[in-house]
């Protein structure tokens, strides 16, 4: 199979106050994988898909997204191809679960926004992907954090995009959900084609389910790669600050925390 | 640099500038409107009238059922001996006695409907009457005189000018003959004297802060004709709040209660903290002004004659001995 | 923690049904009203009017009546329609840009704008500046809306931005500075102190009669206005998700926001000119048409534009008649019942307060 590019930083920089935040990003993924962005807190991290999400506008460099410049597109045209799922989201007004994930097709849509066969075909799979089916006429007040966490993703799924962003997904799942989302996202890239970038907190969950990783360190990509390639515990020593030991469990590299360096060596910002 | 472009095109621009240009002429198109009701469905002779207001009145014939929406001009037409023309008044309207028997139509905001339905030739009015109020009127057709003055000197001409169009022009002359000479006998009584200093009041609730009369209305005209000095003839508005601190340095050698009629009597005034320092109050010149006198010195009208003559007697006394 | 009982969508009633339901209460109430007035018009005669006004001659009504009806009842009960579908449409569209249930034409400045701009309306033709023609009172509230409005967002916004709360603060001390110099205005001006009473009646509230050039004009530029709103209703739904959510899915916040703002404070402005300041009707007409339709702007517009508009045709008619021949300003009955029936609401739906 030909492998393509769907998402590619050229020399992306952002800074804020002056303070630099993103330093001559540079990668590129290819479709229908399923990327991990790790790195310490405060790295830059939801700053980066803020930037390729078009949330906010780099100082420098291109985000080439299938195949043509983000910055030239209008953002009605990127939001047909990208979605993201933010941290935490709430809303002032009761609408029900079902008109939310709706919300996703408002990029397919004009004027009143009717919704056709295909809208209603395309909420209706992404509300079943997030076992959402029993929650669709409760308000986001009923709502739990994770069950709010999969109405997010619902939306995202529902714009039906080529490339999905998520800002560390699994913060309020508990574990069954966590595995249940990851895997149905990851089979969606082998299904659908579509190209995730996600920031993850777990690496161990990162190491599992990643076809590829970025570390984001320093304002920089520091490193990436396969898990193989890039979890190791010289790199967690240096970008996490811990000592750490890497066990091979089912093919992927899988940690356990040792300690913690109180140095300054890696500590990142 | 990433530029948010316009997404689904909300209608932005273009919307807006139809909306601009539907407001301009809304206004210009209700003005138009406005113009054109004067002239609206009639293809009868009209003689157009001039009124106090420098307003057109358009008439086709002399007024028989007449409509007074002003205490004022309700007394200027019995005197003009209309009286039994007139089909209703408004609720302040109390002199002569006749008007008891008349239909009242409410205090400053008349029963429009009641008015249309009693079928008025004209509707005489002060200048007080709310614009809406005329134009609802004469939309249905029914025209609208004001009469009013603002200085008691225009009194006279105001009565001939209404006379004129209600074809009493005779009587009207006599009558405004008779004010005018009214005027002038007060006036010459006093117009020789050293003018007093006067200090009317309106409301003193808060004693503090009283409000009076600045200069640009009636009762400054009355007083100064009655041979006295507005104290305040120096504020900036018609209808002044002033501190207590300028009436007592401005020390008035006479003071007018026209809110005696609230019940402030001159026992009240003297018990006030502080006003016994004014010369007045000392010498107790003060004149508690009652309702029939409130009402003439409050009407441009026929009875401004008799109400001049007071207020100066008050004033001066003994140039009317 | 899990959802226990849910209800499905369809417990809210069909968008037909009302919209079916809300129209014809507001031609009930418009005809009902349209027979309320201080001298008695039967029915007959009524009938009899309309007929002849569209060349039909039956009966022989009064003629007197036929003014009345035709030039001073139905052209306030338009009036009045127009000012409550302005008003509740405003409220709908403030509450979806601010993100607030609470929020109303007259928080963001808009009405001490509109007052202002009447008042040195009203100010100018009673001192014959200018040609009563020139019809300066409705310009100038208005140019004052849009103005005050304006005002208020240039004010909020920084870095190309404008965050809701400033946005508030800005609209509050706005609309407290206008107040203040209309407040000065009425003070020092002869001809504005003379007519105090008629002034303040004004600003409480009271319906106009116009001709019916104006009354018709009026009553299109406002269905209009309602209409283009309807065009960015699926983009005010976007908004509810937060702004960066918002932008993600394509919408262009910053001019949604001012296309919604600048609508409703065309809605304002015509509101404030035909009846002065009507207190409430943007704040509980929206709110209860949420609970009742749900929030969705593609029905809630319509919904509470038909809603407000019979709520202020009904109170108009009231505050013509309760004390009859008096009238009271429509501005305290709306007051007084809007205020129940908001803690009504309140009381009966907290838990569903998401803020």
């Amino acid at each position: 199979m030909t492998s393509r590019i769907e998402l590619a930083l050229n020399q992306v920089t952002f800074s804020y106050e002056n303070h630099q935040i993103l330093d001559r990003i540079n990668f590129a993924l290819t479709t229908g994988s399923f990327n991990s962005l790790i790195g310490p807190n405060a790295s830059g991290k939801t700053t980066l898909l803020g930037c390729i999400a078009g949330n906010l506008t780099p100082d420098t460099g291109q985000i080439i997204l299938s195949g043509k410049d983000s910055q030239l597109r209008q953002p009605k045209e990127t939001a047909q191809l990208l979605a993201m799922v933010p941290q935490q989201f709430d809303m002032p007004f009761a609408f029900y679960v079902r008109e939310i994930v709706a919300m996703g097709r408002i990029p397919h849509k004009r004027f009143l926004g009717r919704l056709s066969q295909s809208d209603n075909e395309a909420i209706d799979q992404a509300i079943e992907l997030t076992n959402l089916s029993d929650l669709q006429g409760e308000t986001l007040s009923h709502l739990s954090g994770g069950e709010k966490q999969r109405v997010a993703l619902a939306i995202a799924l529902a714009q039906e995009p080529n490339v999905l962003l998520l800002d560390e997904p699994t913060t309020h799942l508990d574990l069954s959900s966590q595995i249940d989302i990851l895997s149905m996202v990851k089979d969606l890239c082998y299904a659908k084609g579509m190209t995730v970038l996600s920031v993850m907190h777990d690496i161990n969950l990162a190491s599992r389910y990643s076809d590829h990783i970025l570390v984001l360190h320093k304002n920089r990509i520091f490193h990436q790669g396969t898990a193989l390639e890039v979890i190791a515990p010289n790199l967690l020593r240096d970008v996490f600050a811990v000592r750490s030991e890497v066990h091979m469990h089912d093919g992927y590299p899988t940690i356990s925390l040792l300690s913690s360096y109180n140095s300054d060596i890696g500590t990142g910002q | 640099m990433f530029v948010p472009q316009l997404a689904c095109n909300p209608p932005s621009r273009s919307v807006l500038i139809v909306l601009l240009r539907s407001i301009v002429c809304l206004a210009l198109i209700s003005g138009f409107v406005s113009c054109q009701n004067l002239n609206a469905n009639d293809n009868r002779q009209a003689v157009v009238h001039i009124d106090s207001s420098n307003r057109t009145v358009a008439l086709y014939e002399t007024p028989k059922r007449i409509i007074s929406l002003a205490p004022s001009t309700t007394e200027i037409l019995f005197e003009l001996g209309l009286g039994k023309l007139i089909l209703a008044v408004d609720d302040q309207s109390n002199f002569p006695a006749e008007t008891l028997q008349l239909e009242k139509l409410g205090g400053f905001q008349p029963n429009i409907e009641r008015i249309i339905e009693l079928e008025p030739d004209l509707v005489v009015g002060a200048s007080i009457i709310s614009t809406s109020i005329i134009q609802q009127l004469e939309r249905s057709g029914i025209p609208v005189w004001i009469a009013d003055s603002s200085t008691i000197k225009g009194i006279p001409q105001m009565v001939r000018s209404l006379g004129r169009v209600l074809g009493v022009g005779l009587r009207a002359e006599a009558v405004a003959t008779k004010i005018d000479s009214q005027i002038n006998d007060v006036v010459n009584r006093v117009s020789n004297l050293e003018p007093l200093t006067v200090f009317v009041e309106l409301d003193a609730t808060d004693a503090s802060k009283p409000y009076t009369i600045g200069p640009n209305n009636y009762l400054h005209d009355l007083i100064g004709l009655a041979g006295g000095q507005n104290v305040f003839s120096d504020a900036i508005s018609a209808y002044p709040q002033v501190s207590l601190e300028q009436v007592i340095y401005r020390d008035p050698e006479l003071i007018v209660l026209n809110d005696y009629i609230f019940g402030i009597t001159r026992a009240d005034i003297r018990q006030r903290a502080g006003w016994n320092n004014i010369k007045a109050v000392r010498t107790d010149r003060i004149l508690e002004v009652a309702a029939n006198l409130n009402d003439r010195l409050s009407r441009p009208g026929p009875r401004v004659g008799s109400a001049l003559e007071e207020i100066a007697r008050f004033i001066h006394p003994d140039a009317f001995r | 923690m899990t959802s226990g009982q849910h209800p499905n969508p369809s417990t809210r009633p069909s968008h037909f049904v009302v919209l079916l339901i809300a129209t014809f209460a507001l031609f009930a109430s418009a005809l009902l009203a349209s027979m309320v007035g201080s001298v008695d018009i039967p029915l007959s005669d009524s009938i009899a009017i309309v007929l002849a006004n569209v060349g039909i001659q039956t009966g022989n009504p009064i003629q007197s009546h036929a003014h009345i009806l035709v030039d001073i009842r139905i052209p306030r009960v338009v009036a009045a329609a127009t000012t409550g579908m302005c008003l509740a449409c405003a409220g709908v569209l403030y509450q979806g840009v601010l993100r607030n249930p609470l929020a109303d034409p007259f928080v963001i400045g808009a009405s001490g704008g509109a007052a202002l701009g009447a008042l040195l309306g009203m100010l100018i033709a009673a001192n014959r500046i200018l040609p009563a023609e020139f019809a300066i009172t409705p310009t100038l509230s208005l140019i004052g809306a849009l103005l005050s409005v304006w005002l208020a967002y240039s004010l909020s916004r920084s870095r190309g931005f404008t965050r809701i709360s400033s946005l508030l603060l800005a609209g509050f001390a706005i609309g407290s500075f206008t107040g203040s110099l209309s407040a000065l205005l009425i003070f020092i001006n002869n001809s504005m102190r003379l007519r105090l009473v008629q002034t303040y009646t004004w600003l409480l509230g009271g319906v106009s009669t116009n001709d019916w050039i104006t009354t018709i004009a009026t009553f299109s530029l406002a269905i209009i206005t309602i209409i283009c709103s309807l065009l960015i209703a699926i983009h005010l739904n976007a908004l509810s998700l937060g702004n960066n959510s918002a932008r993600r899915l394509g919408v262009d916040v910053e001019k949604v926001r001012l296309v919604a703002i600048l609508l409703a404070s065309m809605l304002t402005g015509l509101a404030v000119w035909l009846s002065g300041i009507v207190a409430l009707v943007g704040l509980v007409i929206p709110h209860s048409m949420r609970m009742l339709v749900g929030p969705d702007h593609r029905i809630l517009i319509p919904t509470s534009a038909l809603v407000g508009s019979t709520f202020v045709v009904i109170t108009d008619m009231v505050a013509r008649s309760a004390f009859s021949p008096a009238e009271i300003p429509v501005g305290i009955i709306t007051s007084l019942i809007g205020i129940p029936v908001f803690v009504l609401l309140i009381r009966k739906n907290l838990h569903q307060y998401d803020f």
